[in-house]
């Protein structure tokens, strides 16, 4: 548990993507405590998310809430299977040199990071969840809080992207000259910013960064998907509880759906 | 009580325990102390509105009450977000100080209210509408707001000519912190308490969502009586927003671009 949150604590402060760790590898991103943290960051989220069916319905549906703490962290993870082969396969083609399990250790700290900022906004969302009886309203807050912590999840992976350039388009230095160079780069900036990490070099559109933006985008639109395919989340409060609903329109045109029903109700 | 009006002279001079370059430990404990007593103070003057009459004298505690619990308890709901979004922006190590300014703003912010107390019980006196008293003290928390930006140029100018993200990760806590006090001062309505009714902590029709409302608003599918009094809450909000973006950007410098 403590080792849990360890694991959390250093890739929330950016420890994961130093330059200096990545240049040897990424055996330092360690699987199990990271994918077992962000199971239960889902689950937190989904508590809050699953509170209106408690709030909005009599008797109280506990069953929705129990299904949709399982169903945060499922939507991460089941995106992650679908949208996983294709960026190793793709990857591989374009000549990037990352194994499977690099890859997949790579993308696994850019969606702990979402999921932990989805489950600090977690309060707020139960906050609302308890003062709003509106149903559009809380299904557009959501699905907003869904891309704030998507959009600070996908800066992660791309500032991951350019620090495992710099690391890769370096000689292996050793720790002591890094230190040396970073406080002589230091000295000089000290008059404009003090830059505490020395910064990758130039992005440079390579491979690794060109698969892996794709790959977002695959990722978001499929994650949308299916977070539609695994609704309902919240449970609208006048149909009864389903585990799943029927297969009907899209995640976007609903978007828009709802937008409009907000104004217009 | 000597310690306590010294510790408010020191504050808003920012000597003391409240130098921006002073240690940080026992300045937190301080900065809570204010808000709740400032709070209270202002609360309980803004409750005087329906009149000191023994039986509505609870009016007095209960908007007494409100003014801290708005301002903590939407810092409590933002904190989480706001402690890993610092975090991810890899500047946790400076969050200490962060919270205490963060904190300070809201002390600020109650300082300044209890300072304006004064006013609002002289405007009460020579105001017959309920209308004009919702009013006057939306502008005496704007102006508040407005000045609480002093205490953020102090205690984050330095945070900021340290890292320029502080400057965005500010700027996203406001946009939060406004997000979710909006909702919570309409979730925490009545404020003044309208004489005629009976006094009550929360009013019955009041719970509800402040965006919903706006949203009918704008659609035109509020019926004609409601319109008035949200449009008003809409107005004081919105004009609320505008004077603290505004000040903030007179105070806090944009840093000049590196040569």
């Amino acid at each position: 548990m403590i080792n849990w949150l360890r694991e959390l604590d250093e890739a929330l402060r950016g420890r994961k993507a130093d330059p200096r760790l990545l240049a040897e590898g990424t055996a330092h991103i360690h699987i199990k405590p990271l994918v077992a943290v962000s199971v239960a960051l889902g689950i937190i989220y989904g508590v809050f998310m699953g509170l209106y069916a408690i709030a909005t319905r009599t008797p109280p549906s506990f069953v929705q809430l129990v299904a949709s703490a399982i169903k945060v962290p499922a939507l991460f993870f089941l995106t992650l299977v679908v949208t996983f082969p294709s960026l190793y396969v793709f990857s591989a083609l374009l000549g990037v040199r990352l194994g499977p399990k690099d890859t997949f250790r790579l993308i696994l700290v850019p969606i702990v990071i979402n999921l932990a900022v989805l489950a600090s906004l977690g309060p707020i969302t139960g906050f609302f969840t308890l003062s709003t009886t509106s149903y559009p309203f809380m299904k557009l807050l959501n699905v907003f809080f869904f891309t704030v912590a998507g959009i600070i999840g996908l800066k992660v992976l791309l500032a991951m992207l350019s620090s495992l350039e710099a690391a890769q388009s370096r000689p292996p230095a050793t720790l002591p000259e890094l230190n040396k160079a970073a406080e002589a780069q230091s000295a000089t900036a000290q008059a404009v910013t003090a830059i505490p990490v020395p910064r990758p070099l130039s992005r440079e559109k390579t491979a690794a960064s060109r698969t892996f933006l794709v790959w977002v985008v695959i990722y978001a639109l499929v994650g949308a998907q299916m977070g539609w395919i695994l609704r309902p989340f919240i449970g609208r409060p006048d149909l009864p509880f389903q585990l799943f609903r029927g297969r009907e329109a899209n995640f976007f045109i609903d978007v828009l759906r709802t937008l409009g029903q907000l104004l217009g109700q | 009580m000597r310690a306590f009006f010294q510790a408010i002279d020191d504050f808003l001079r920012g000597r003391g325990v409240f130098a921006s370059d002073a240690p940080l430990s026992g300045r937190l404990l301080w900065l809570l102390v204010l808000l709740i007593a400032c709070g209270l103070f202002y609360g309980a003057v803004m409750g005087t509105y329906s009149g000191l009459a023994p039986e509505r004298l609870h009016q007095l505690l209960y908007s007494g009450v409100k003014v801290p619990l708005l301002l903590l308890a939407t810092f409590l709901l933002c904190l989480p977000s706001f402690f890993v979004i610092n975090t991810v922006a890899g500047l946790r190590d400076d969050f200490r100080e962060v919270l205490r300014a963060v904190v300070a703003t809201q002390s600020c912010i109650t300082v300044v209210l209890a300072g304006l107390a004064p006013i609002t019980a002289f405007w009460y006196l020579s105001c017959t509408h309920y209308r004009q008293a919702v009013l006057f003290n939306a502008l005496m928390f704007g102006i508040a707001s407005a000045s609480a930006q002093v205490v953020v140029r102090r205690y984050y100018g330095p945070l900021i000519r340290r890292s320029s993200r502080h400057r965005q990760l500010l700027w996203a806590w406001f946009f939060l912190y406004a997000f979710v006090g909006i909702q919570m001062a309409w979730v925490l309505r009545p404020f003044i308490g309208v004489p005629n009714a009976p006094v009550a902590f929360f009013r019955s029709e009041a719970w509800g969502n402040a965006y919903v409302v706006v949203a009918k608003l704008l659609a035109g599918s509020v019926t004609p009586g409601d319109t008035f009094t949200t449009t008003l809450w809409l107005v004081a909000l919105s004009g609320l927003a505008a004077l603290f973006i505004i000040l903030y950007r007179m105070v806090v410098p944009r840093r000049k671009p590196p040569p």
